[in-house]
């Protein structure tokens, strides 16, 4: 199994968000969540990524290593991404110098050589070409004056730099109109592979037409209410979140 | 006697009285005794580093020796000054600058030195240089570097220079200092500058981090005709304690200053920096803007303030630190002021003391970076902001950049962690 989520229960300051999660990813499989504002999607990323704001309790298994208690770097340098509904701007830190940081490191824990400037700006180019990235956003700060799409689109490089062996995406698809949405869609697409796991958090259905998901999930008031293949996504987008109060029955 | 209460006044103020308002300090007005931090015992810094002569124990016998010793380090491209023990023993400086050197009278400095501040600090001075660039010379790609050397001859001691710059019209002058101790013992360098900037001028004045552990208080005063401006930048690190005080004077219309610093201020270090930036003239200009990082038992005091005088027009000024804190151990006293008398003004002030970013640190985290690694990064943006936006040269940016990133990595980073 690549990811293994066992009776996850997750608070903050003492409200319960997360009420025993269990989620499990096989290698090669693409899962999808959805639900409402407030059910609890984006702690479910956080706690993976390993945001320390949070209590938790239960197991997160990748590979069958616990990775709970690990730092948010040990957790990225095993494989695990996370593409964040909101990236952050950090001015300062251009994007160039964060990438071949990010990539130096992950490199160096699975004891592979550093790129050298010419194969990393090879790879990088390749990347910024099938995002239909701008060279010149490189040399800014992380995100730093980027419109949202753009944001999502450096969130996707960085997966794709990265190469890890489980994605996960956080509304990547929020916000973006149709053409950054065609973009971001075929970014995701590169990195489907057999070994490969993927879960992509989303309010809509219109990612999934683009990523085809193996198995959808609806997350509900912090439990996952029911589990289904392709058709639930279509069937909530049709009848909307009105469907859970049946699916609850 | 007794001050309370006063007949014909509000009930509510004698009330105040009546509850003890005004004994507590912390609810008084402002006072000395609120502010101690801007008040440095210098007798308590000069007793913990040992320092303890005032006046350089010998003045002959300076061998050549050691110019030979320190000429490696004379920057190509550059004009330079060396001073060593408080001895003027080389110079080469081109064509339309001049260097006087000798030692003053009380009688001398009065008759030289405008400033009274400078001119009563300046009594204690027993070096004196005098600088004189003429008119219509651009020496921006050559720096003139002074180069302040003690030696073990100087150990425990305090030394006083005094400077005294002018510089002529439409000329465009960048100075370096650079304070450098050949003993492994500590020694202080107190400087007092005073420049007049001359019609149509510029004058870079940058002050990189020196690798010594010794002291360094400078007094800079600095004069500014029409259209003239003045820009300076700080790096602080090393020394144990470094005290800069300017003194900006825009006397005459189209002046501009814009100073602005960075620091990284650990292991017991103290840097007292105050800016006074006077407006005494219409359309003048000034910018401050530092930014620092603090832990570690070590403590910074700035002062930042601007008066604008009445009757003036077209005034803009802006006073900005952002600074944080590493540790609980840490001292940060930060307070900017206005003292403005005219209308026609545009002032703005931003002062913040936070830590690291957690997002940040987490976003970093996500992708692999470790966190001594998201550390420096961060760190490094905090201050590079600054250097990035000097208005100087790429290169010189570049290697201000490079200066500043091998004092993060090699001498902070373990501390960091």
């Amino acid at each position: 199994m690549l990811l293994e989520i066992k009776d996850l229960h997750v608070s903050i300051e003492g409200k319960n968000i997360l009420k025993g999660i269990n989620l499990n990813i096989k290698p090669g499989e693409i899962h999808a969540i959805m639900g409402p504002n407030g059910s609890g999607k984006t702690t479910l990323t956080n706690v993976i990524g390993g945001k320390k704001d949070y209590d938790t309790a239960g197991s997160i298994r990748l590979n069958d290593q616990d990775i709970l208690n690990l730092e948010p770097s040990e957790r990225s340098l095993l494989g695990v991404f996370v593409g964040f509904q909101n990236p952050i701007e950090i001015p300062g830190v251009s994007n160039m110098q964060f990438l071949k940081t990010a990539l130096d490191s992950k490199n160096k824990f699975l004891g592979k050589k550093a790129l050298n400037s010419s194969e990393f700006f090879k790879k990088l180019q390749k990347n910024l070409d099938l995002l239909e990235i701008d060279k010149s956003r490189m040399s800014r700060g992380v995100n730093e004056g980027f419109s949202g799409g753009e944001k999502k689109r450096n969130e996707v490089l960085q997966m794709i730099m990265l190469d890890p062996i489980l994605c996960i995406l956080d509304e990547t698809d929020s916000g973006l109109d149709i053409d950054a949405l065609r973009i971001v869609s075929k970014g995701i697409r590169h990195m489907k592979n057999k070994k490969r796991g993927m879960l992509i958090i989303t309010h809509y259905q219109r990612l999934l037409n683009h990523v085809e998901p193996d198995f959808v999930h609806v997350l509900s008031d912090g439990e996952i209410i029911h589990s289904g293949d392709k058709k639930l996504a279509l069937d909530l987008e049709k009848h909307g979140y009105s469907l859970l109060k049946k699916l609850k029955r | 006697m007794k001050l309370f209460p006063i007949k014909n006044l509000p009930q509510f103020i004698n009330n105040l009285y009546s509850e003890d308002y005004f004994s507590k300090p912390s609810y008084n007005f402002p006072q000395s005794e609120l502010e101690s931090w801007k008040y440095t015992n210098l007798k308590k810094i000069f007793d913990s580093n040992n320092i303890n002569s005032f006046s350089p124990k010998h003045h002959e016998n300076i061998s050549k020796e050691y110019v030979n010793l320190y000429s490696k380090y004379l920057v190509d491209k550059a004009q330079n000054i060396v001073l060593l023990d408080g001895m003027l023993i080389y110079e080469n400086l081109l064509a339309g600058v001049k260097l006087e050197n000798s030692s003053m009278s009380v009688n001398q400095i009065k008759r030289h030195v405008y400033n009274p501040l400078v001119r009563i600090n300046g009594m204690f001075n027993e070096i004196f240089l005098k600088l004189v660039v003429d008119a219509n010379m651009d020496h921006l790609d050559n720096p003139i570097i002074i180069h302040y050397l003690h030696t073990d001859k100087v150990d425990s001691t305090l030394l006083s220079y005094f400077t005294k710059i002018d510089i002529g019209r439409n000329s465009r002058i960048f100075l370096k200092e650079k304070f450098v101790s050949l003993s492994s013992k500590k020694s202080a360098f107190n400087i007092k500058m005073e420049t007049f900037i001359k019609d149509n001028a510029n004058f870079t004045y940058d002050v990189l981090d020196s690798p010594c552990k010794s002291i360094v208080m400078n007094h800079i005063s600095i004069n500014l005709l029409k259209n003239s401006s003045f820009n300076s930048f700080v790096m602080q690190s090393s020394l144990n304690f470094t005290r800069y005080e300017y003194h900006i004077n825009l006397l005459e219309k189209n002046s501009k200053s814009n100073i602005s610093g960075v620091s990284f201020l650990h292991g017991s270090k103290q840097l007292d920096l105050y800016v006074f930036v006077s407006h005494y003239a219409s359309h003048t200009e000034s910018r401050v803007n530092f930014r620092s990082t603090v832990g570690y038992k070590s403590k910074y005091n700035l002062g930042i303030k601007a008066y604008v005088s009445p009757k003036i027009k077209n005034i803009y000024s802006s006073l900005h630190s952002k600074s944080i804190h590493l540790d609980n151990l840490s001292i940060i006293n930060i307070k900017p002021e206005f003292d403005i008398h005219s209308e026609d003004v545009v002032c703005n002030h931003g002062v913040t003391i936070g830590s690291l970013d957690e997002n940040a640190f987490f976003y970093l985290a996500s992708r692999g970076i470790s966190n001594k690694e998201a550390q420096v990064l961060l760190v490094e943006a905090f201050f590079f902001s600054i250097i990035n936006n000097l208005k100087r040269e790429d290169a010189i940016v570049e290697k201000y950049k490079v200066i500043f990133e091998t004092i993060l990595n090699k001498e902070i980073l373990s501390l960091i962690l």
